[in-house]
This record gives structure tokens, C-alpha cells and sequence, in this order.
């Protein structure tokens, strides 16, 4: 399947602006409910959908990246350590953190980026527990096991985010911003090289497009974004430590793209807007919560192949057949 | 007649809700670790407030300046992760409007909560066992369980000098717990006179310890310290040891876990194992907990649980003494006010200002117990001074 080819799809367009309204209307429950808890929720959706959006462009290109979390926590520590030792504003710390991810991304994607299929998505496994178990051995700079607390939030020109009704509108712009770049990306050159890479990599090769170095440009850009969407957590949360980016992590960013709709644009932001609350309406139910969440997991899967945001298109059909 | 029997009726009526609505209700949030490796300390920390939130709600509620309250539990799992534990503490303190928590069980969970609940005036009890818990810019936070820095010299001290053990092998989880504890046992077993001359840091969620074993063996300990360690991760740890031919000395010098250790990894593993013990069956009280949690429950009690039970019971004369449920200001100062509390495990004392900064962590008695027949048998017993 193309990238442009889904993103053309025609037939479905007042299903677009219908998925555009509710989506704005998504934005802005936590203000109809004046609830505390639910702006908070928000500002997770925000950061998860922002680190999905990194992930979604490494996939745009045909590789799966399970070091995600790692370059997350690569933007984090190094935004954390600029605020806390070098007294730098957070706001120039995040876009340090989205650059010190994508300049590392950059680094070892030429040689990482040779290996494909599961022998790309073995190697960013092994880094992303490399990235988690360097950081335990340097405790001087990454805390150790105990990790950082106390980090400072958000402050922008002297104006400490303190509430998360403060934070929320901030994380609103940085999503925006992050999705831009996204629908920048996808409707330039880029995307088109990007789309031609991912769906055949010999002949876009034949075809003089340099494949090699468009996929190293899809790792950095996504592995910065990841960065960006790490620091974001760590100063939003307030505490980081090398578990907080395992793994489990990678994983979780992999589950909602594929949900959401792994080659869309607006897949990761609705897996996140999806996924991230699912596990509150699970909480309590701590014998069945697991089950439940595989369940509808598969459920999705199954049923949607394209994700969630290929539902508005499967109802169209569905509806022209009938 | 009829019209009596109305009258008689809307006044039962009125009876009724009048009391109903003289009652309120106190919600407790149990954040805690109820999936994994930490499930047995989080489950034995919830139920411990559900007993205490039964004990009191049987006799109608918690009377606090002249309102009954009915306390509710509302528990949220953490699975041991900080993040996770942020999420629920915004959950509790936000949306659910707690002012009081039980939890969390993990160091790091209590570090990433405690932002949220120091500003907000929430009390928090932790099991928590890193030092930075509990410090002086950290009021609101409370520690009903003594942790190895309390219980670990004076055990070390009695182990090293009637077991004759010189060296010793330790394996901890790699996390802040289990390297809080390494630091801890390394300086006390130093202090005794012997030393943790071998020790590997794993991940939580393993089950394969014969590598790590193997080369601690090879080192010729004479003992295994499993201190730091979940229950049924150290009753695979046991297991293990003693597959491997290891005949020395096991020992856990702290964290309750002994029934689920000889459940894990049975009788004939386990038996000869010196345990830290956090009550002694002989004591009536603890004895009657112990049956009444098994018998609500089903399951074998986890040890930190009756340390809970206690703690939730001072967090509620504490309000009775302010007068408030509301003023968690004035229930935090009556909280430290409690002296000579009679609780289940025997009489309790708030202490640690001077290795804390802040005395916030609860002193109780506590035992090393030989395991014989799965059961505990307690052959020494210990305060701060030592154990005798």
C-alpha cells in the first residue's frame, strides 16, 4: 500500500472533515469538563501522539524502530541536564533535546539503516536496552536506577506552566506544530520520495532516488521528534529514570501507530487519542484490565487493518455497498 | 389508622435519610502495585486499608468532629512503574478527590508521585524503601514499614556473629529498591565484620537465576542475602541456590516474605533460611490479623500488610485527634503527635529526624525467625539496638 494512495483516497472527504471535527472537539473535552484529571490525560495524548508522529515518519519509509523510547529518553536526559546544570530556559532545552536525538539518529542510521526488516527492528531492540542500561551505569549524569526528580516544568518567557490547565494549551501548539511538519513533509518532495522508498526500495533505487540517505533523513527527523516528545514528558512529569524509557515504552509508541494507522497521517494521533486513556477505564479492574486491552487490540487489528483511521473509509464502502 | 400509618411511615422516612445524609463518605486511594513482581506487597498494603476501612465502617463510620464517615477504598495498580504511578496519583488526587494514600510500594513510583501529592496537601504512607522518601521539604509523606536501613544491622550484627558468616553473596533487583538496599547491607555487614564479597543486579521480571548463582557460589560465600527481592522472586532465588548444591547459610535480613518464599520454593528449599519477621505469632493481636486476612482472602499473608493495618488505623485517630478530614495540616501534625500507639505488632513510635531529617518513619519491634516445617520460628528478638 502507498502512502499517497491513502492519503488520496477519494469518497471520503466529508468523512475527513467529520473525523476533523471531532477531533477538535477531542481537544477540547478537558475545558467543557473543568476537570483536573482530564487535562492531564490530554497533555499525555499530546506527548504520546507527538512521539508517534516520530515513529510514523521512521515507517513512512518502510522501517520499524523499536529504539523509539530511547531516543525519547536521549531528548529527555539531554534537556534535563542543559536546564538543570546549565541553567538553559526549558523552551530552548526541548528543541536541544529534539536536535541531540536527531544528531544521534543521524550517526548510526547510515550503518543501521543497511539492515532491514527484522533485522532493523532486532538492532534498534538491542540500542534501546543499550540506551537504558548505559544510563544506569552513569548515575553521575542519569541519576542511576533513582532517576532525576525535582526536574523544573515547562516555563515560557519567565512564566512558570505550573497547572496542567497551563500546560495543556503549550502541548496543544507543540502537537500542532509536530503534525505540521508532518503534513510539510508528506506533501513536499520528501514524502513523495519517502512513499516511493517504502513502497518498493529497488526500483525508487533504479530510479535515482537515494534511498539509503532519504530513510537516514526519516530516522533523524523521526528520532528528533521522539526527542522532542521525551523532553516535553520529562518536564511535564517532573521525574525521569532509564526505566521510564525501556522497552515498554517502544512498544506502546509501535501499538498505538499501528492502531491509529501506521502509513496515515492522522494515525498516530488517533492511536494515542485512543489508547492513551484506555488504560483509566481499566484501572481498577486490575484482574481483567490486561485481557481487556489485548482483547480490544486485537479487535482492532483484526477489523481494521488500516487502523482506526481507515474506519471512516470501511463504513464508506460498506454504506455505497449497501 | 391510615392516616397515622402515613404519618408513622413518612416519619421512618424521614429517619432514614435524615441519617443518611449525617453520613459521609471518606474515600482512602490505594496506589499501589497489584500486577507482577510487587503484586504480594501491593495487595498486602490495599487490604490491609480495606480491613482497617471495615473495621471502622462496622460501627457505622468514622466519627470525626461529629460527622460519621464511611470509608471507602479506592485502589489503582501501579505495576511498579513511575509513570504509570503519576497517571494514577493525578487520577486520585484530581478527579477522585483523595486526601489520603496508601501507597506507593516501589522507591521510584514515591519519588514521581510525591511532586503531586506534597503540593496538593495529600498524605501518602509509602513502602517505599529509598532514603529521599522521607526529608524535611516532604511533609505530607509517612512510612509505617521499617526498612533495611532500621532493621538490617541489628540482624546482620546477630547473623554474622552466631552463624559464623564471613562472607556473603547478594543479588538485587536493578533498580532504586535493590540498589538502595546493596548500599545499605554492603556498609552494615562491613560494620559486623563481614562482607558482601559477591553481588549481581538483575531485572526485575527475571526468573533464570542459575548464571547469576553460579558465579556467586564459585566465589565460596558462606551465605546468600535475598534482601531486596520480591517474595516469589526470592523463593525462585532459594530454589535455585539449592538446586545448585549451595548448603550455606540463606537469609533475608529484611521485607516479610516468608510464606510466599516456602510456597515458591517448598518446604525442603526453604527449611534452615533465617527471615526478618515483622511480628511474632505469639503476640495475640498480630496472630488474629494474620487469620482474619487469610480468611477474607484466601491467600497467605504478605508481612508488610499488618504495617499497614496499623498505619491506617493511626491515620485515622489522627483525624479523630484534629477533628478534621479536610485539614490534612492539622491531620499531618496530630499524626505526628501519635506516641505509644498500641497497634497489632506491639507499641509504635514515629522516629528517623536524625536519618531522615524528618521523623516520619514508624518504629516497631521486630524478629530473626529460623524457617522449620514452612513456618517461621522466631530465635531472636531485635529493636534498633540490636537482637537478643
Amino acid at each position: 500500500m502507498s502512502v499517497t494512495s491513502t492519503s488520496t483516497a477519494g469518497g471520503v472527504r466529508p468523512m475527513k472533515l467529520v473525523g476533523a471535527i471531532l477531533l477538535t472537539l477531542a481537544a477540547t473535552i478537558p475545558w467543557f469538563t473543568g476537570s483536573t484529571f482530564h487535562f492531564h490525560i490530554a497533555v499525555m495524548v499530546c506527548i504520546s501522539a507527538m512521539a508517534t508522529s516520530g515513529l510514523a515518519v521512521i515507517a513512512w519509509v518502510g522501517q520499524l524502530s523499536l529504539a523509539h523510547a530511547a531516543f525519547a529518553g536521549i531528548g529527555a536526559y539531554t534537556s534535563v541536564l542543559l536546564v538543570v546544570r546549565f541553567d538553559l530556559p526549558v523552551l530552548l532545552g526541548l528543541p536541544a533535546g529534539a536536535l541531540v536525538a536527531g544528531a544521534v539518529a543521524f550517526v548510526i542510521g547510515s550503518p543501521l539503516l543497511r539492515l532491514r526488516g527484522v533485522y532493523f527492528v532486532l538492532i534498534t531492540f538491542a540500542l534501546n536496552e543499550l540506551f537504558r542500561l548505559i544510563m544506569l551505569d552513569i548515575p553521575e549524569y542519569s541519576g542511576g536506577s533513582s532517576g532525576i526528580a525535582g526536574i523544573p516544568k515547562i516555563s515560557l518567557f519567565g512564566i512558570t506552566l505550573s497547572s496542567y490547565q497551563a500546560v495543556y494549551p503549550f502541548a496543544l501548539v507543540c502537537l500542532s506544530l509536530v503534525i505540521g511538519l508532518l503534513v510539510l513533509i508528506r506533501r513536499g518532495q520528501l514524502g513523495r520520495r519517502f512513499a516511493a522508498v517504502e513502497e518498493n526500495l529497488d526500483l525508487a533505487e533504479s530510479s535515482g532516488i537515494p534511498t539509503a540517505r532519504t530513510q537516514n533523513i526519516a530516522f533523524t527527523i523521526g528520532s528528533a521528534i521522539a526527542g522532542f516528545a521525551g523532553a516535553f514528558l520529562a518536564h511535564y512529569v517532573g521525574f525521569i529514570s532509564p526505566e521510564t524509557f525501556g522497552f515498554q515504552l517502544s512498544v506502546s509508541y509501535v501499538i498505538m501507530l499501528v492502531t491509529g494507522g501506521r502509513l496515515a497521517l492522522w494515525g498516530p494521533l488517533v492511536g494515542a487519542l485512543f489508547l492513551t486513556p484506555l488504560p483509566e477505564f481499566l484501572r481498577g479492574a486490575v484482574e481483567y484490565q490486561h485481557i481487556i486491552y489485548g482483547v480490544v487490540l486485537i479487535a482492532v487489528l483484526r477489523f481494521l487493518p488500516q487502523g482506526l483511521v481507515g474506519l471512516p473509509a470501511q463504513l464508506a464502502q460498506k454504506g455505497g455497498r449497501a | 389508622m391510615k392516616r397515622n400509618s402515613i404519618l408513622a411511615a413518612a416519619s421512618a422516612f424521614a429517619l432514614i435519610s435524615g441519617s443518611a445524609m449525617a453520613q459521609e463518605t471518606l474515600k482512602i486511594g490505594a496506589l499501589v502495585t497489584m500486577s507482577g513482581a510487587g503484586a504480594s506487597w501491593g495487595n498486602g498494603m490495599k487490604r490491609a486499608a480495606e480491613l482497617a476501612a471495615k473495621d471502622v465502617n462496622k460501627d457505622g463510620g468514622l466519627e470525626v468532629g461529629g460527622t460519621k464517615y464511611r470509608v471507602e477504598v479506592i485502589a489503582y495498580d501501579d505495576s511498579y512503574k513511575a509513570n504509570e504511578a503519576v497517571t494514577a496519583a493525578n487520577r486520585l488526587v484530581f478527579e477522585d478527590k483523595v486526601k489520603y494514600i496508601v501507597g506507593t510500594v516501589g522507591s521510584a513510583p514515591i519519588l514521581a508521585i510525591q511532586p503531586i501529592t506534597e503540593e496538593n496537601g495529600v498524605i501518602t504512607m509509602t513502602l517505599g524503601f529509598t532514603a529521599k522518601a522521607l526529608s524535611a521539604d516532604k511533609s505530607y509523606t509517612f512510612r509505617p514499614n521499617p526498612t533495611t536501613a532500621e532493621v538490617a544491622q541489628p540482624q546482620i550484627d546477630w547473623i554474622v556473629k552466631t552463624q559464623n558468616v564471613k562472607t556473603v553473596g547478594a543479588l538485587f533487583p536493578k533498580d532504586e529498591t535493590g540498589e538502595a538496599i546493596a548500599k545499605d547491607l554492603a556498609g552494615a555487614y562491613e560494620k559486623a565484620g563481614a562482607t558482601l564479597a559477591a553481588t549481581e543486579f538483575f531485572e526485575r521480571d527475571r526468573v533464570d537465576f542459575i548464571p547469576l548463582l553460579t558465579r556467586i557460589i564459585s566465589q565460596g560465600v558462606d551465605a546468600i542475602e535475598l534482601d531486596g527481592n520480591s517474595p516469589v522472586t526470592a523463593g525462585q532465588i532459594v530454589q535455585q541456590a539449592r538446586d545448585l548444591g549451595f548448603d550455606g547459610v540463606i537469609l533475608r535480613t529484611g521485607g516479610p516474605a516468608t510464606q510466599e518464599i516456602v510456597n515458591v520454593a517448598g518446604e525442603a528449599a526453604a527449611e534452615g533460611m533465617f527471615v526478618h519477621s515483622a511480628f511474632d505469632p505469639g503476640v495475640e493481636s498480630a496472630k488474629a490479623y494474620e487469620e482474619r486476612y487469610v480468611e477474607t482472602y484466601e491467600e497467605p499473608m504478605n508481612g508488610f500488610s499488618p504495617f499497614f493495618y496499623d498505619g491506617t488505623k493511626m491515620l485515622f485517630q489522627a483525624m479523630q485527634d484534629a477533628g478534621t478530614v479536610e485539614d490534612t495540616e492539622a491531620v499531618k501534625v496530630a499524626m505526628e503527635n501519635i506516641t505509644d500507639y498500641e497497634g497489632i505488632l506491639g507499641t509504635m513510635n514515629w522516629t528517623g529526624q536524625d536519618r531522615y531529617g524528618i521523623a516520619h518513619q514508624l518504629d516497631s519491634p521486630f524478629y530473626i525467625a529460623r524457617v522449620t516445617g514452612g513456618q517461621e520460628e522466631i530465635v531472636a528478638r531485635c529493636n534498633s539496638a540490636g537482637c537478643e
